[in-house]
């Protein structure tokens, strides 16, 4: 509950001691009618939704992406897990290596260019779904609680998560929403939960990260992301 | 800058609310079903007009329409029974 419900319920429960006491203490009809009034006015307040976009919507948005990212994928048939890394602008990119895989172009990352090579291999650099998130200050600054805040609260992606920290990131995701089935995005990004989670941890830690492994375990997914030193 | 609707719907609400319980005061209006019943319209009303979002059903104005209808069921009791 954020201030604008929280002021809501406050009015609420305002009016409604107020009609009481009013119709009980002071037997003035327009007085109680003006405390039914407030805890009216109370209750709608606390039922608003204050996020301007649906949080649904915000899911289908990400799909969407995911999709035209799928597209561009499948186009240059990219064959290996990408690497999620800090650029010096804030945002989070994808380095997908298209042939040998040679770890992240790193820390001398390009800038302005969809197509890089680092020792001779070619690599494609996109923009994950979730870049931007990172830049809009609206997670908390540690990484569990950003990553839980992201997935459950931001976007709706699942129903909850567990994050623990080691040598990499561990993630627990139950109830996981994303409908969308873009295999190549999943090969080379991951699922849309895992790309959240990686593109928060690559903010956070300032680190290359990349998506070591994903287990579906009924309703739960077990995710490793790797941090690259 | 573009008022978010459902901030507008609430302070179209409050603002409704505020004038019509001096006004029905003014007028000498005793009864607590007429109060309820002009708060139950401009709440329906403004809701038809303005489309804000709930977070959860609305179950407010599903509260308020049933008060209403008692109201109404009521009043042509008393009127039948004269």
């Amino acid at each position: 509950m954020d201030r604008f419900n929280a002021f809501g319920a406050s009015l609420a429960a305002f009016g409604a001691v107020f009609a009481l006491f009013s119709h009980l203490m002071v037997s003035s009809i327009p007085l109680t009618a003006l405390g039914l009034g407030i805890l009216i006015l109370g209750l709608s307040i606390l039922i608003t939704p204050t996020e301007p976009i649906p949080r649904g919507a915000v899911r289908g948005l990400l799909e969407g992406s995911a999709l035209s990212l799928e597209a561009i994928l499948e186009m240059v048939d990219a064959p290996n897990r990408g690497y999620y890394v800090p650029h010096g602008d804030g945002r989070i990119y994808v380095h997908i290596p298209l042939a040998g895989d040679r770890g992240p172009i790193y820390p001398e990352t390009p800038t302005g260019s969809m197509v890089a090579e680092k020792d001779g291999e070619p690599y494609i650099i996109l923009l994950p779904p979730a870049s931007e998130f990172v830049r809009m200050g609206d997670l908390p600054e540690d990484l569990e609680s950003a990553i839980s805040e992201a997935l459950t609260g931001l976007t709706e992606l699942c129903e909850s998560v567990e994050v623990a920290r080691g040598e990499g990131v561990a993630l627990r995701v139950r109830g996981p929403r994303a409908l969308i089935g873009a295999g190549r995005f999943r090969l080379v990004m991951g699922s849309l939960e895992a790309s959240v989670a990686a593109c928060i941890a690559a903010a956070r830690m300032g680190r290359p990260v990349r998506i070591a492994s994903e287990e579906d375990d009924g309703k739960t997914r077990r995710i490793i992301l790797e941090v690259i030193p | 800058m573009i008022l978010d609707r459902n901030i507008l719907f609430n302070i179209i609400l409050g603002a409704m609310i505020f004038i019509t319980v001096p006004s029905l005061a003014a007028l000498g209006e005793n009864r607590l079903d007429a109060y309820m019943s002009l708060f139950t319209l401009e709440y329906l009303t403004a809701l038809a007009i303005l489309r804000p979002r709930r977070r959860i059903r609305d179950l407010l104005a599903l509260a308020l329409t049933s008060i209403f209808a008692v109201i109404v069921a009521f009043r042509i009791w008393e009127v039948l029974m004269r």
